[in-house]
């Protein structure tokens, strides 16, 4: 919106200089006559090429250097105002369009003047038509000279000598310039910039050509030079702002979407070399990426980046935080605007910034993986220890303490029998039943350790067992087992079984349970499914007490999952899934 | 009448051997393994062995594989085996091959002396001899193909005394009920699981091996 009243602002003024102008036309006595017309008119074809170019290409220089021109083509139509003072501006500022025009020709495509031998054209041309253009007005009878000695006049003299061949030589520097840098393009950059080379090399000898005559020839061939060199300057603008829409508008778009694409994605460094090429109609170009260490510059598969580049391509470094991140490898002479190349080089900085941030965050997850794996792995290692250890005591007590006992209770049960002291009798027999309530409880620590049943039999079979010793009828219903699983994992479905049925003992004031074994998943991640069912109160839940949270644990080292569905009123049920082949 | 005691833990297998051979029996050998166990019983064959059923090397049921094999080759020999816990799957395995002079007792009874000396005399006798807990386990089971679960508590009483090796008498003095409600009740049984008439004793055995065998679990090849 800035741009568009920006723009409507520039075009009012350029039309109210033009409305100026015209009056002025309109003032004169032969006003009507097409060559004052024509000439009167040169300013708008300026202003409305250089008003177009600046608002598609805000960035580009050419737009304003048209316009420039286009202002001082305008000052020089002043010398028609009746006004003296309007009249010595237009007298003074004659030879400044030519100034312009040099300096138009030397900036396009890219708005900028490169290279020596051009600036020096340039700020020549600038010279001439300024330094040497004031004596010539400042000498004479006439206003606004303020000499008129001879000494002046043959200075003045000189100086029109001096402003014409230096003009000329400048015409022709520019020339051979132009035509020096269009010789050394390969044959891609010539197909795109010919066109635009032939025409500013015409330009510059036409106005050599007509600045020399000036000095020389005839009256009748100035004017036909007069109206060639019109007519060629008259066309720079339309064949500038052609040039310069033409190849860099449709640019624009890429730009634009490649934005969107690197910012809807990180694109790969093949991915974003050729959105570059695209972008810039450079097929060659390519992004380098900043060393990490040191300076210079490596290519995708990490090649150094010779530095200069050979075969007349330059690195236009792409910051990031003001740190060269990366470039664009890229042929300069192919670049019509720069701010094409600015915006580029912002979104590869993006783009290379991205890639890291990408990068580092893929090397931080799969070293969390590692250590999740590592971690899942120590784990399982501590469960498989702790099973064993658990068997270990299990049997110790089994075959060592328990044994002991039964021998010692048998023993003082002999003595209890065999002693005639009926004191020594009494004390045997208290021994012996004290033995059997502690042979009980032996039992039932022996069962919470490792029970017996699990360990010679599997888990099926300790199942069932459990079964059997529940109040309410409880049925085992097996869907599919294998025969045997890995101890650790036949261990923890026990103890789920074990606990979940102590809990509808405890709670639920359950008719009947269910406990269902089955294999569930696809076959390759086959898992065994063990569920606990009543038909109770309902309520279980993970929270309430440790030993189904500690389940939980052990199952979910095992790579499994346990599910309480508290259910309400209608039962409740606890499943457990652990991965098993 | 000879014997062999096997069990591993030297002061129990003393203290077994002792008890019995004070109650009169000679006991020809003790062993501590169960490969010991059957090379002393082909050396000295003996009327019965009285053997632990977790001993080396594994620790897990040596017992009962050593009396299946041995009474494969001593069809009269008598079996008791004696058991740390409640096994009914180890207690349907033995059972497997016949009944007439088996048992299968918890450890612990060993302390009820007479009790113990009862039932080694009992399956010395050609009876079966099933420990009470194993039995309450068995029938506790609950399978919708299990003829048990079709029979009155009462009837299932019964039957669980039959496995424990009671007479009729007995059994009726226990359920306090008359010798003809138990016979009828045993009838009753016998029609249930379709057992045809014949000997009566070769019936209960049966009947009693009939839901034991039902113990076995299905998977088992």
């Amino acid at each position: 919106m800035r741009n568009d009243s920006a723009t409507a602002v520039l075009a009012l003024f350029c039309v109210t200089l033009l409305v100026i102008t015209l009056a002025f036309v309109l003032a004169t006595p032969d006003g009507l006559s097409l060559p004052i017309m024509a000439s009167a008119m040169t300013p708008a074809v300026f202003f409305a090429a250089g008003v177009i170019a600046w608002r598609r290409r805000p960035h580009n220089r050419v737009g304003m250097l048209l316009l420039l021109t286009g202002l001082a083509i305008w000052l020089t139509g002043l010398t028609l105002s009746p006004l003296p003072l309007l009249h010595t501006v237009g007298l003074v500022a004659s030879t400044l369009p030519l100034a312009l025009t040099l300096h138009l020709l030397m900036a396009f495509p890219t708005g900028r003047v490169r290279g020596l031998p051009a600036r020096t054209i340039v700020l020549t041309g600038y010279l001439i038509s300024t330094v040497f253009e004031l004596p010539l007005h400042l000498v004479g009878d006439t206003a606004p000279a303020v000499w008129s000695s001879d000494t002046a006049r043959s200075l003045a003299t000189a100086t029109g000598w001096a402003q014409t061949v230096l003009g000329v030589s400048c015409m022709l520097g520019a020339a051979v310039v132009i035509a020096r840098r269009a010789l050394s393009f390969d044959a891609r950059e010539r197909r795109q910039v010919e066109p635009m080379v032939w025409y500013r090399i015409l330009c510059a000898l036409v106005i050599a050509v007509t600045g020399a005559a000036s000095k020389t020839s005839s009256q009748s061939l100035l004017d036909v030079l007069g109206s060639i060199q019109l007519v060629a300057v008259t066309g720079l603008p339309i064949v500038f702002l052609t040039g310069l829409l033409f190849g860099s508008f449709g640019r624009t778009g890429q730009v634009n979407e490649m934005m969107i694409r690197v910012g809807a994605a990180t694109p790969t460094a093949q991915e974003l070399s050729q959105a570059v090429a695209a972008a810039l109609g450079d097929p060659e170009a390519v992004v380098v990426y900043a060393r990490a260490a040191g300076s210079g510059f490596v290519d995708e598969a990490g090649d150094e980046v010779a530095q200069p580049p050979a075969s007349r391509r330059e690195i236009f470094p792409a910051r990031h935080d003001g740190r060269v991140v990366g470039g664009i490898l890229h042929r300069p002479t192919l670049v019509a605007d720069h701010a094409v190349l600015d915006v580029l080089g912002g979104i590869v900085a993006m783009a290379i910034d991205q890639q890291r941030l990408l990068d580092e965050q893929r090397s931080l997850v799969a070293d969390l993986q590692a250590r999740e794996g590592e971690l899942r792995g120590s784990r399982r290692r501590l469960l498989q220890a702790e099973d064993l250890e658990r068997r270990r005591i299990a049997r110790d007590l089994h075959d060592g303490a328990q044994q002991h006992l039964v021998a010692l209770g048998l023993h003082s049960r002999q003595i209890s029998r065999s002693t005639t002291d009926p004191d020594a009798a009494r004390a045997a027999k208290e021994v012996a039943d004290g033995l059997v309530d502690v042979l009980a409880e032996f039992r039932s620590l022996i069962s919470g350790i490792m029970p017996a049943p699990l360990v010679e039999r599997g888990l099926l079979p300790a199942i069932d067992l459990l079964a059997r010793r529940m109040p309410m009828p409880t049925r085992v219903v097996v869907r599919e087992m294998p025969q045997r699983l890995p101890q650790e994992a036949e261990s923890t479905l026990y103890f789920m079984v074990s606990e979940a049925l102590t809990n509808v003992i405890k709670h639920a004031s359950a008719g009947s349970v269910d406990v269902t074994l089955e294999m569930v998943g696809t076959p390759e991640a086959r898992r065994v499914a063990v569920t606990v069912a009543d038909d109770g109160t309902g309520g279980a839940d993970l929270s309430g007490g440790t030993g189904l949270q500690g389940l939980a644990d052990r199952i979910a080292t095992l790579g499994g999952t346990l599910w309480v569905e508290p259910g309400s009123g209608c039962g409740s049920s606890v499943r457990a899934e652990i991965p098993c082949g | 009448m000879r014997l062999i005691v096997a069990e591993d833990e030297g002061l129990l297998r003393e203290g077994l051997s002792r008890l019995l051979v004070d109650e009169g029996y000679d006991v020809v050998a003790t062993a501590s393994s169960a490969t010991e166990l059957i090379d002393l019983a082909l050396e000295h064959r003996p009327d019965m062995v009285i053997t632990d059923i977790r001993m080396p090397p594994t620790h897990t049921r040596e017992g009962i594989e050593a009396a299946l094999r041995l009474r494969s080759e001593m069809a009269t020999l008598a079996v008791l085996v004696l058991s740390q816990h409640v096994d009914s799957v180890g207690a349907a395995e033995l059972l497997s091959k016949g009944a007439k002079g088996v048992g299968y007792l918890l450890k612990q009874r060993i302390m009820a002396i007479d009790p113990f000396l009862d039932a080694v005399r009992q399956v010395l006798a050609g009876g079966t001899v099933i420990d009470p807990e194993v039995v309450e386990s068995m029938i506790r089971r609950r399978r919708d193909d299990n003829p048990v679960d079709r029979l009155s508590p009462r009837r299932r009483e019964t039957l669980a005394l039959m496995a424990e090796g009671l007479s009729n008498a007995r059994i009726a003095e226990r359920l306090v009920v008359t010798e003809h409600a138990v016979a009828r009740n045993i009838s009753a049984i016998f029609d249930e699981f379709g057992l045809p008439p014949s000997a009566d004793d070769h019936r209960r055995v049966l009947a009693v091996i009939r839901y034991l065998d039902r113990d076995l679990p299905e998977r088992r090849r």
